[in-house]
């Protein structure tokens, strides 16, 4: 070794060793986040922010059964009891009536806050005598029985009425008070948890708690316990993909080491060939993990695609080695463009607004840059040692033989490539899918469980809902969000929506609690107006006295504030229909839409917005009314063409590359024909076979059309024309091998997303090689 | 004063009740000595209890509230199908559905039902068991839930039940139960506020 050599060897083993720290040192994920954009508008924020942290993503949906009869209602409350227990839980409720004890006190408490209109006085001897009535009939009906603290606490009714803020749906059907599914022999739960979608290790933990408690609750052999929900899919979705990184990542390894192994024989030349590689994937996770922070298993998981570009680089210089070509300038020049374009295709990703494009992208061009500057200089240094080359001259003759056979192809091949792409092009709309749930990790059958279950359970639904947001920080718009409430409420009252829910309901615009307050009669105005019609009524002011305490008490209570929900399960559906974006207040208003009719917000909000344009409590103030799910997709859609518009950036720098170096025309074609052919027919297949294409078909496609280079760089002619005994076809085809079986693996996986990049890339670099092989093949022909 | 004439009645009830109580209870006390002998005639009376077809009859509730200064009559219709529905049908002086049909309780007053899950009132859910037990006959249903003590004959009889459970024990002092041979004619409540109802059963089959 030469000092030269020593210090490349040293840096070498610094830079591997200062990887190895960032690695262990990294904060590793594999949730759904990286495939969530950055930065998007209010109304996206809004949408995402829901997505991670709404209501919807803290409850639970749990299953219990198959359970005789008689086990229903204590197994339920047993399993109830042990849930309460765990910290994180918020709230379990199986239908047990005192579920909502709570709630219902705090909403009677402000019973007189939160109901009249402020205009009509409720309290006068003439408004008074025919609810007191009412009162004393239902004393002495049946429902009095156990009821005569809250009939004369409530003679007016206006604690039911607020009460009434709570119900949202009447829930599924019930045993014993217990909720069952529709077969009756399956309890029925639902949990608040108190953790955020954002923290999937905790929620992790907690659903794991849940489990271990039932194990200990329940002893019924023959039943299961069935959790649903987001936070279960989050956390089920990253158990996938990391179980379906590590596991394919490591099959899809042994296969290129068996392979590998096949080719050479012998395990020193095996270990040369991964030292690029595994330099590459070190590196490249290195700055992934510097760059954001924070490394995605699905990014690793993409790492594979080095794998094939870098085993490459380590056959070329075993093979040329031996053959004395690695010491030639001229013979690297295919491989470095190669390099440089693979390189000018991932760039463009790097200004993706989704982080896992753009993780991919560093990971992808720190990399191969590693791994082709280990090739090119480390590897000459650790070992003079190079592949036992005489079968692969064998191997390379019989393949140039195929290959030059290949040449009549050309026409044909020319065919299907055009018919391909007239067939996309015919076909461009239903190309891509604009449907966010194409990205969804969770498998059909368990979002159809999961349907039933929050069918059954009527669970929070925010498909259809009324923004109203500030048009500038500070503006209050309580006002606003009433107003907006009560035209929502009058649409109830015609019948063409089944029902409303707004913050203002449990919070009321301070200026109408007010209002309701002005109209509480003192509490000897009171006393005097009931004992005036006690002879009409029958009853006293001294039977009326909790009645009397409680409208004295409203009179002189602060105005009800979100904090005086704190505790309760209204705090969370608060929460989620309060928000800020952008320092504006932002109020949510869920609307259930009456199912016979279909729900159009644009008409919706042409109507709210005539109805209410001149309304000076709208001032400040703009209303949207918006399809969730319509949203998303539109939002997800805008994306997918973003991604489209970066790749097609990068696709254009890379044939600009490529033109600038190969300076002829006829090369260029050669180089690029084949790899966009390939792309027509991968893209033509998949239309063909009815799958839209998401995001990660589209990473999938970038991916062959960066391997491919290599490919069709190799095998145009050289300018200096290709020397005939140099071996190009061989390292290409095992190079192809272990890019196939990297990738093939990963279209097995139980993950669409990686299944959808398997696919692709898995069918794409082999096309490639085949279309560059008969677009090159009659040089060869003329060679052979 | 018009309004007064439900009110009398009601006294005038209470008071025919109260004597007729007075005139059973000697005779009954002075025939219940042995404990085996009470015990068989108890369930003697249980099985005829049981043995009646689906029972309906008309009511009368008096009502005595500490809160109100006169005590609250109100009537109607009462039925019992067996095994676990008894619907309560009050007439005056508002009109009320009550029915109890497995585990929920549903009132209808005017155009609105209200559904109430049992559990919900436990003093509820006891004084359902109790009426239904006794109308069926099923003793055992009726001491699960309440310790019975028997006074009386099997032609005079009177039962007192007191509730078992503690949550139930909270609302509930006790119940009274009188009935002549294989007929209930009065449940008086006792509650532990002081309230109480009594309810007497008329024209039964």
């Amino acid at each position: 070794m030469t000092r030269i050599d020593r210090r490349i060897a040293v840096c070498w083993l610094i830079v591997l060793a200062l990887a190895a720290l960032i690695l262990t040192r990294a904060n590793w994920l594999a949730d759904m986040s990286v495939f969530l954009p950055t930065a998007p508008s209010p109304e996206q924020k809004l949408l995402i922010t829901n997505l991670q942290q709404g209501q919807s993503a803290r409850t639970l949906l749990a299953s219990v059964g198959p359970l005789p009869e008689s086990q229903l209602k204590p197994v339920s409350n047993a399993l109830v009891a042990a849930w309460r227990e765990l910290s994180g839980v918020r709230s379990v409720s199986n239908g047990n009536a005192n579920d909502f004890a709570a709630e219902q006190a705090a909403l009677f408490r402000h019973r007189y806050l939160l109901t009249g209109d402020g205009q009509h006085d409720p309290f006068t001897e003439a408004a008074l005598q025919e609810p007191l009535k009412q009162a004393r009939g239902m004393l002495a009906s049946s429902a009095g029985l156990f009821n005569k603290e809250l009939i004369l606490s409530d003679p007016t009714g206006a604690g039911l009425q607020s009460l009434n803020l709570l119900s949202g749906s009447s829930g599924p059907r019930r045993h014993q008070g217990v909720w069952i599914d529709a077969s009756g022999n399956k309890l029925l739960f639902m949990l608040s948890i108190a953790i955020d979608g954002v923290d999937l290790d905790g929620q992790e933990q907690l659903l794991t708690g849940l489990r271990a408690a039932y194990d200990r609750t329940v002893n019924d052999t023959e039943a299961r316990l069935t959790l649903s929900g987001a936070p279960v899919f989050a956390v089920q979705s990253r158990d996938d993909i990391r179980g379906d990184v590590i596991r394919l990542s490591s099959l899809g390894m042994a296969l290129i080491v068996a392979l590998l192994l096949l080719m050479f024989r012998s395990l020193r030349v095996l270990l040369i060939a991964l030292v690029p590689l595994l330099t590459a994937v070190a590196v490249g996770a290195a700055a992934v993990a510097l760059g954001f922070g924070s490394i995605h298993a699905l990014t690793l998981g993409f790492g594979v695609a080095l794998i094939g570009e870098c085993v490459d680089y380590a056959l070329y210089h075993l093979v040329h080695n031996q053959s004395g070509a690695g010491g030639q300038p001229g013979f690297w020049a295919p491989v470095r463009l190669g390099l440089f374009t693979s390189l000018t295709g991932f760039a463009a990703l790097l200004f993706s607004d989704f982080p896992g494009l753009a993780q991919l992208a560093v990971l992808a061009m720190a990399g191969l840059s590693a791994g082709f500057l280990t090739t090119r200089y480390v590897l000459p240094v650790l070992t003079t040692a190079s592949a036992p080359v005489d079968r692969f001259y064998r191997l390379e003759a019989h393949a140039r033989r195929c290959s030059a056979s290949l040449a009549g192809w050309r026409p044909w091949a020319l065919a299907l490539v055009v018919i391909c792409l007239i067939f996309g092009v015919l076909r461009r709309d239903a190309l891509w899918s604009t449907d966010i749930a194409a990205l969804n990790p969770v498998s059909a059958q368990a979002r159809q469980m999961d349907a039933l279950m929050r069918d059954a359970l009527g669970g929070p639904d925010l498909s259809n809902v009324v923004l109203v947001r500030a048009d500038k920080a500070g503006t209050d718009i309580s006002a606003a969000t009433a107003a907006v409430t009560d035209a929502l409420r009058e649409q109830v009252q015609a019948g063409r929506l089944r029902g409303v829910q707004s913050p203002t309901d449990l919070v009321p615009p301070v200026a109408l609690q007010q209002a309701r307050q002005q109209l509480l009669p003192e509490r000897s105005a009171l006393q005097t107006r009931i004992t005036a019609i006690a002879g009409q009524t029958g009853l006293s002011a001294r039977a009326l006295a909790p009645f009397i305490d409680a409208v004295a008490k409203a009179r002189d209570q602060a105005p009800i504030s979100v904090a005086d929900y704190a505790g309760t399960r209204l705090a969370d559906r608060l929460e989620s229909m309060l928000t800020t974006i952008d320092d504006r207040q932002v109020a949510i208003i869920t609307l259930e839409q009456e199912s016979s009719r279909p729900f159009d917000p644009a008409q919706w909000q042409a109507q709210l917005q005539t109805r209410l344009g001149a309304s000076p409590a709208m001032q400040g103030a703009t209303l949207t009314v918006l399809n969730m799910k319509d949203r998303t997709d539109a939002l997800y859609a805008g994306y997918i063409r973003d991604a489209l518009r970066l790749s097609l950036t990068g696709a254009a720098a890379i044939v600009l590359l490529l033109a600038v170096s190969l300076r002829s025309w006829r090369a260029l074609g050669r180089v690029c024909l084949p790899i966009g052919g390939a792309l027509a027919i991968i893209v033509a297949g998949f239309a063909l076979a009815g799958t839209p294409m998401h995001l990660l078909h589209l990473v999938g496609l970038l991916l062959v059309a960066a391997i491919g280079s290599n490919y069709a760089l190799v095998l145009a002619p050289a300018r200096d024309g290709a020397s005939a005994d140099a071996l190009t076809l061989t390292p290409l085809l095992l190079a192809n091998l272990t890019t196939v079986a990297g990738f093939g693996v990963l279209a097995f996986s139980k993950v669409p997303l990686l299944a959808a990049l398997g696919l692709t890339v898995g069918l794409g670099a082999p096309l490639v090689l085949m279309l560059a092989a008969i677009a090159n093949a009659r040089r060869e022909e003329n060679v052979a | 004063m018009k309004r007064c004439l439900p009110s009398a009645r009601a006294a005038l009830l209470s008071l025919t009740l109260a004597i007729s109580g007075a005139v059973s209870l000697p005779t009954a006390s002075a025939q219940t000595t042995d404990p085996d002998r009470d015990r068989a005639t108890l369930v003697t009376i249980f099985e005829q209890l049981g043995s009646k077809t689906a029972p309906s009859a008309d009511f009368v509730e008096i009502r005595t509230l500490g809160e109100l200064d006169m005590p609250i009559e109100s009537r109607g219709h009462l039925r019992f199908e067996p095994p676990a529905t008894l619907i309560k049908q009050t007439i005056q002086p508002v009109e009320e559905t009550l029915r109890l049909s497995g585990d929920s309780l549903s009132v209808t007053m005017g155009d609105t039902t209200r559904e109430l899950p049992l559990d919900a009132v436990p003093a509820a859910a006891a004084l359902a068991t109790a009426l239904r037990g006794l109308l069926a006959g099923r003793l055992t249903e009726v001491e699960e839930a309440f310790s019975v003590h028997f006074t009386g004959t099997r032609q005079d009889w009177q039962l007192q039940l007191e509730p078992r459970d503690a949550k139930v024990a909270a609302s509930m002092k006790r119940l009274v139960v009188y009935g002549l041979a294989a007929q209930i004619v009065q449940i008086d409540l006792r509650q532990t506020n002081g309230d109480e109802s009594m309810l007497r059963i008329l024209n039964q089959p």
